[in-house]
């Protein structure tokens, strides 16, 4: 007897759980890479446009930026293992870092 | 059921722990080690000068005359003061881009070749691999990247750990073996978990701009302008006007800034374009008598010894000293012997965290039957666990065997002996891939226990000057302090591989 692949909740929140146990070797890539480069660039980006924006003497704005871009990496690297779409992770950071590419770097070069 | 969150959150504190681990445990061990770096270049140096009062414009002149009439044309000169940690009057300089230095005997003014500032090894190997950053910058970012992985391990070890209080509380060492390592794991890492997160984040604040550039590249044209804005160090630029230009007395620009800073209170100076028109003599305090990295400085033309700058803690802007009292957390001058035992014994805590995390992966994959890893991977990850854990602790003690034993002076020396680090590495690496497991753990450690009671016992034969009763009779708690730190971890270690030895001999009657 075979079951029909009705996708309720239950069998999703399964389906979800098992993949989170026994992830595929292209999908840890896929995060791996996302967690170590796409969340350096989404770090990078976010501490450029932090520092732009603080309302500081230029020196001040680099270390207050800096010294929390840390917490921001790993904060970024939780959420890219946490999440389990990968589809959103990818298009929400290149949104967030081309945005704070924009703020960093764009205007006044 | 456990949700995905906690799932997701497992599969990476085991699989980024195991990975980092091997590079977290050398890195906190050193680290550990590190702390009492100046008292291990006093250990390993039979020249180490004992008096260190001696009057302040008699070290100034000593140390100008030596700078004066070997590099008269050097674009910088530093004069490190003698300390109570480090009793040594130093005189640096740079030549053709490189940095040169001489100890000298702050009575006598000689030139000491024996020093050989054995202790700093575990400080460069600490945060570079003993690479040398300007040159290789590889080792300062692959660490870089563990302390990110470290404080990954720390977030993600929090959430999966639903009975957080619970658990420090439990420790059933008798119940199974597995349980008794992850019980062990849960309170090594919990207890000291402040200690961890401080200690990884601040060593990341040390040279923050460096590993995160962004800040700077956005703000400023270059990082030497950014550096020279936020160590407010302007005055140090500016071309010469003139060469062979007759300078103010150093001695007497020091006495001036120590009717600033207090008495004996000056640490170090720098001499920007010595004997030129545009000289400039920055003076800074000592730092260990507080929780700042940015020492406060006074700043004098060196012909005309016009003040030009003078900077307390106070003037400067709350991000730096925010930022310098972070890093002073980690650099660690301040607070004495009895601060510097705890972040030993906080630093150990941590790579005893990551040495029984990687055991545990080591049993569980063990144990388990259903062959998720192939035999071979589970080999090479136990023979890297054994190389990281006992392999790195006989390269520490293999490298201080090398400083009782190597006859090298100068930068010979410290080749050597950081080979011997190095090789006793490979070595480990060796032997954990060509014996068992279990045999491996025993044996490497029993070669590591060997290796630290070594450790007082070679001055018999090679400097009986330094030998520990000796130093126990001079009251010279300095060596005497390192040679009985060293029996100590080798007692431990013995105890450990005692107990897997016997263990396995169990193991192997019941079956």
């Amino acid at each position: 007897m075979s079951k029909a692949p009705i996708a309720t909740p239950a069998r999703r929140a399964e389906k979800i759980t098992r993949r989170a146990r026994h992830p595929s070797a292209a999908e840890i890539a896929a995060r791996v890479l996302l967690a170590s480069c796409g969340g350096y660039l989404l770090t990078y980006s976010a501490t450029a446009a932090l520092a732009r924006v603080l309302a500081v003497a230029p020196a001040s704005a680099v270390l207050i930026s800096t010294n929390l871009s840390f917490a921001l990496y790993v904060a970024v690297v939780i959420w890219v293992f946490a999440d389990s779409n990968i589809k959103r992770i990818v298009l929400a950071m290149a949104a967030l870092a081309l945005c704070c590419l924009a703020i960093g770097f764009g205007g006044s070069v | 059921m456990k949700g995905a969150l906690t799932l997701s959150m497992a599969w990476l504190h085991t699989w980024s722990g195991l990975i980092f681990g091997w590079i977290l445990f050398p890195v906190f061990l050193t680290g550990a080690i590190a702390v009492f770096w100046a008292e291990i270049t006093c250990w390993a140096t039979p020249s180490m000068p004992r008096d260190v009062r001696v009057d302040r414009d008699r070290l100034t002149r000593v140390a100008t005359d030596y700078l004066e009439t070997h590099v008269p044309d050097a674009p910088m000169w530093r004069i490190n003061y003698p300390r109570a940690r480090e009793p040594l009057l130093r005189v640096i300089w740079s030549e053709r881009g490189a940095i040169q230095s001489r100890h000298l005997d702050p009575a006598t003014g000689a030139v000491l070749d024996d020093v050989a500032d054995s202790g700093k090894f575990f400080i460069r190997f600490h945060y570079a691999f003993n690479l040398d950053r300007a040159k290789n910058p590889i080792g300062f970012f692959i660490i870089g990247a563990a302390a990110i992985v470290m404080l990954v391990g720390c977030v993600s070890g929090i959430v999966i750990h639903k009975r957080l209080f619970k658990d420090f509380f439990t420790f059933r060492p008798h119940s199974s073996p597995q349980r008794a390592w992850l019980d062990g794991h849960n309170l090594i890492s919990v207890l000291p978990l402040p200690f961890h997160i401080m200690i990884t984040y601040t060593g990341l604040v040390l040279l923050c701009w460096q590993y995160m550039p962004a800040a700077v590249h956005a703000l400023y044209p270059d990082e030497a302008t950014y550096r020279t804005d936020v160590l407010q160090r302007a005055h140090a630029t500016g071309a010469a006007v003139e060469t062979h230009v007759g300078m103010q007395p150093l001695y007497s620009l020091v006495r001036k800034a120590e009717q600033h800073m207090g008495d004996g209170n000056v640490a170090y100076l720098y001499i920007f374009n010595p004997n030129r028109s545009n000289a400039v003599v920055e003076i800074s305090r000592r730092r260990d008598d507080r929780i700042a990295q940015q020492s406060d400085r006074i700043v004098f033309d060196g012909v005309s010894g016009q003040r030009l700058q003078q900077l307390d803690h106070v003037d400067r802007s709350y991000a730096l000293r925010t930022q310098s009292f972070a890093s002073a957390l980690h650099f660690m001058e301040f607070g004495g012997p009895l601060i510097r035992w705890l972040y030993v014994f906080g630093g150990l805590a941590g790579a005893a965290a990551i040495a029984t995390g990687l055991v545990l992966f080591e049993r569980k994959r063990a144990q388990r039957d259903d062959h998720q890893l192939a035999p071979f991977v589970l080999r090479l990850i136990a023979a890297l666990n054994i190389t990281a854990i006992a392999g790195t602790t006989m390269a520490c003690a293999a490298f201080l065997w090398g400083e009782r034993l190597l006859l090298a002076t100068g930068a010979e020396r410290t080749f050597w002996s950081a080979s011997v680090f190095f090789g006793t590495w490979a070595i480990s690496l060796l032997h954990a891939l060509a014996r068992p497991t279990s045999r491996g753990w025993v044996e490497q450690l029993s070669a590591a226990a060997l290796l630290c009671f070594g450790v007082p016992m070679l001055a018999f034969a090679t400097a009986p000057a330094l030998s520990l009763p000796h130093s126990l009779a001079q009251g010279d708690w300095v060596r005497a302090g390192v040679d009985l730190s060293a029996a100590a971890a080798g007692l431990l270690i013995a105890a450990s591989a005692r107990h897997l030895h016997r263990r396995e001999s169990l193991a192997r009657r019941g079956r």
